[in-house]
């Protein structure tokens, strides 16, 4: 079920939260617990129901082996834990992957499983190994089975994220104010999710044609030109962001209905003037669970620079696969895992000089950010190493550069180099969908973040956090007027938009 | 401001915004604007005899429509069919007025929808040149649908073409689309698209390619294209090109592999052969062989349907008194590899091959099975 259909707005939102304001109103934590976790394992068996048992089954073996942990810490209930939950997901997302590979290397075909990857495990697996780990290193206390599984199934977070952390959301159960409808939740959690249903049905998917054209076109053997393949870059680069961005907002929202908080996930990341600092804004609760999980136990940066540096291409090569079973991911975390390092290294050699960035220095930096972060999406959008090489091919202008057709009397000469074809002769690009592709991507940059203008995160979009966390939304003083307005008008396009809109990008992770 | 003022302002943004989009939607339902302004104004200049430079974007079978509205009557030959035969131009018939109506993917309710434009301007030549191509009787129909930029013509030749006393092959399409129109009331595409056309017809203006050879895509004076940059690509490029297409499996429907053959297509193309024929007008049914690399492993593929469907088109043409040009089988049609710009698609030089087997040996004889 998406949260950007009919059956879900019109249906079973408005179910499950009448039936959980019942349940509260009885006063019985448990049944409400239990009510929204049947609601949510029912949201998930929707899309296939032969997956929810092997959900169930999954929360049970975590709840049980968490729950020993924290009883009695033993190593090999922590490598059972762990062998449990990355053995699922390697069967289910890699297996094929490294069957294709032994083919590729033996030159033997082995016969391919038909797996269908069950949706969200990529994102509950790394929530209940933080639970296993954090058991085992003693930082958790006792929890309720209930607890637990609201905790892995709440619908709002349970197939895109945000990877919420035990210590972020279980708490929140056992607060009794949690049973009493908070108004001030309630009215930010419906800005929240016609926020992020706007992003999603109103941007992300009116850019969607104009990637899928540019990306089908060179699938078939064809070359954009110079400009046109920047533009599809640039369009996949936003349309990434506000799919899954307005997916987040909508898990926030949907959470505040019911009177939980979940961690924000972005925050302004085009906005960046580093590698380091786009990862502090990008996917936040992923950035955080590698910090916590992968970095840091490798040894972070407590053995010198040059162990330092391995870890970050470690992690990020770990966060390429976590993407996707395929090559152009393990590159495409490799190619962030070497911008991580070579910023690292810039941030060594000045680490004496003046730490202010000047004007320059900062447009600069946002600038080659920019430039490796979209160049990046080439790889994390290409379905093969062939089609990622031809589009930067076209990107550094070796496929021509197309101009205005009216330029043709003055230009045709410098055919194949520049051909008067149009600026954008090979793509679906209609006057509307650049006039979005140009408001978008200036709101990405320059705009406030929805979060912020909102009122939901007091956090400073021109100083970034320090360190990766999670930010939870703050606290304020009432819904304003325009943001009132501004969020009914949002909510009123999106729904007009519903008709033509397409799965979220990150549902195939 | 209190939790009751949110709420309010919230739905007086939302109401706003929904009963703009909601009588945007109806206004253009009840006086749709003019979609196709680049359209309408590009074929107004071809039919004035110019040649303009093919704009990219453009939605060739609103152009197409238009142009066959636009022509002066009595034309001596149309063609009519897909991007196969959008290279057949007056050069091949120096003699005769030629008007090449062929747009790109065309489809069986594309070729019916021009004939009824013309049929209705009492525009009828002395020669059809039909291009038949193997997704014509293809059950599922492949392409984008057209028609509906034009469905009172589809709806007057299905009618047309309608056994007694039953309805037509395209007429619960029609009436799914008629419903369709008249329950989105609440949709935010028909507003941008609208919007996009306003845009479009501010800033698109054809460009006249009279004068030079150029290397992009030229629509000719008579409606037929020209691609120089097509003629660069070597043999083995195209051989390449050709092969990877197809390993690649898009657009399958091109080779002619599909589940079925409809049985419903190939009787209304029947019918409308018998109207094309009408008053003496001479009909050439047009073969566009295959690639050589591409036929032998398209025809050996499970479910290709290219030689069950030429001998459909082969009993149809005797039926009908029609002449045959070409094969799919490129080695019956006599063209080589140097002959062709992709796996399906000849050079001119190939289609002027094609023609000459026309010319000086008489076309095979039909393969009925």
């Amino acid at each position: 079920m998406l949260f950007n259909s009919s059956v879900f707005l019109g249906c079973f939102l408005p179910m499950v939260w009448l039936g959980w304001r019942l349940a509260a109103l009885t006063g019985r934590k448990t049944l409400a617990v239990g009510w929204l976790s049947l609601c949510s394992l029912a949201f998930y068996a929707y899309w296939n129901w032969h997956y929810a048992p092997l959900l169930a089954l999954s929360l049970v073996v975590n709840f049980y082996l968490g729950r020993s942990l924290i009883r009695r810490p033993r190593r090999a209930f922590l490598w059972l834990g762990l062998a449990w939950n990355l053995g699922l997901l390697g069967y289910f997302k890699y297996f094929n992957f490294f069957l294709e590979n032994i083919d590729a290397v033996t030159g033997r075909p082995w016969p391919l499983h038909a797996i269908v990857l069950p949706l969200g495990i990529s994102f509950f697996t790394f929530q209940k190994i933080a639970f296993i780990v954090d058991a085992w290193r003693g930082r958790m206390r006792e929890v309720r089975f209930d607890d637990f599984a609201l905790f892995v199934l709440f619908f709002p977070q349970l197939i895109a994220g945000p990877i919420v952390h035990h210590h972020d959301f279980i708490p929140q159960l056992q607060r009794p104010a949690w049973l009493r409808f908070n108004r001030e939740h309630f009215a930010r959690g419906v800005l929240l999710f016609s926020a992020g249903l706007f992003c999603k049905t109103v941007i992300a998917d009116t850019l969607a044609p104009t990637v899928n054209s540019g990306f089908a076109f060179v699938f078939s053997g064809f070359h954009l030109r110079l400009v046109e393949a920047w533009c599809v870059v640039v369009a996949y680069g936003l349309q990434l962001f506000y799919d899954f961005a307005g997916y987040s907002y909508m898990a926030l929202g949907l959470a505040l209905l019911f009177g939980l908080v979940l961690p924000v996930n972005f925050f302004g990341p085009y906005a960046s003037r580093s590698m380091i600092e786009f990862w502090r804004r990008w996917h936040i609760t992923l950035s955080a669970f590698l910090r916590d999980y992968v970095y840091i136990p490798l040894g972070g940066n407590r053995r010198g620079l040059a162990k330092q540096l391995g870890n970050v291409l470690i992690t990020f090569l770990l966060a390429g696969l976590w993407h996707g079973a395929g090559w152009t991911f393990v590159l495409w975390g490799l190619w962030h895992g070497a911008a991580l390092v070579i910023n690292h290294l810039w941030r060594h050699r000045r680490s004496g000089q003046n730490p202010a960035p000047t004007k320059w220095r900062s447009a600069g930096g946002f600038i080659l950010t920019s430039l490796a972060v979209q160049l990046g999406w080439v790889l994390f959008r290409s379905p093969d190493l062939r089609i990622a090489k031809e589009m930067a091919v076209s990107l550094i202008g070796l496929n021509g550069i197309s101009v205005p057709l009216a330029l043709t009397p003055w230009v045709d000469s410098l055919a194949p180099v520049i051909r008067p074809e149009g600026w954008f002769p090979n793509l679906y690009l209609t006057p509307s969908i650049l006039a979005v592709f140009f408001v978008s991507g200036f709101g990405a940059v320059a705009g406030p973040t929805l979060l912020r203008w909102f009122g939901t995160s007091q956090a400073d979009v021109a100083a970034p956090p320090p360190i990766v966390q999670s930010e939870l939304p703050a606290q304020s003083a009432g819904v304003t007027r325009p943001q009132a307005i501004v969020a009914g008008m949002m909510l009123a396009l999106s729904l007009a938009a519903l008709s033509r809109s397409v799965p979220f990008l990150y549902f195939q992770f | 401001m209190r939790f009751g003022s949110s709420f309010l302002f919230f739905l007086v943004g939302a109401l706003i915004c929904g009963a703009g989009i909601t009588v945007s939607n109806f206004r253009l339902q009840r006086a749709p604007l003019d979609l196709y302004v680049q359209e309408s104004r590009s074929a107004k200049v071809v039919a004035q005899g110019h040649a303009i430079v093919f704009p990219h974007g453009m939605n060739e079978a609103a152009f197409r429509w238009d142009l066959a509205a636009e022509i002066p009557a009595a034309p001596d030959i149309i063609v009519l069919g897909s991007s196969h035969a959008q290279l057949l131009s007056r050069d091949f018939f120096p003699t005769q007025r030629l008007w090449n109506l062929a747009m790109a993917g065309g489809s069986l309710s594309d070729d019916l929808i021009t004939f009824q434009i013309l049929d209705e301007r009492h525009c009828h030549p002395r020669q059809w040149y039909v291009f038949a191509d193997p997704w014509l009787f293809e059950e599922a129909k492949p392409f984008t649908p057209n028609w509906m930029i034009r469905p009172k013509a589809l709806a007057a030749i299905d009618q047309r073409l309608a056994q007694p006393g039953q309805s037509g092959h395209f007429a619960k399409d029609l009436a799914d689309f008629h419903a369709t129109q008249t329950q989105a009331v609440y949709q935010l595409d028909p507003v941008l698209a609208a919007v996009d056309q306003v845009v479009r017809g501010w800033i698109d203006r054809p460009v006249i390619a009279d004068a030079a050879v150029y290397h992009v895509p030229i629509i000719r004076a008579d409606g037929s294209m020209e691609d120089q940059s097509k003629r660069s690509r070597s043999t083995a490029e195209v051989t390449a090109l050709a092969l990877r297409q197809f390993n690649e499996k898009i657009d399958r429907h091109r080779y002619g592999t599909f589940a079925e053959i409809d049985s419903e297509s190939v009787r209304v193309f029947e019918n409308w052969i018998r109207l094309l024929r009408q008053g003496d007008a001479g009909v050439t049914l047009v073969f566009a062989p295959y690639h050589p690399a591409v036929y032998p492993v398209a025809t050996a593929e499970r479910n290709n349907r290219l030689k069950d469907v030429e001998a459909i088109f082969r009993r149809i043409a005797t039926d009908h008194g029609c002449e045959v040009v070409g094969n799919y089988n490129p080695a019956k049609a006599g063209v080589t590899p140097d002959d062709f710009s992709d796996g399906d698609h000849l050079k001119v030089v190939g289609l002027k091959k094609l023609f000459g087997v026309l010319t000086s040996q008489p076309p095979p004889p039909p393969e009925v099975r």
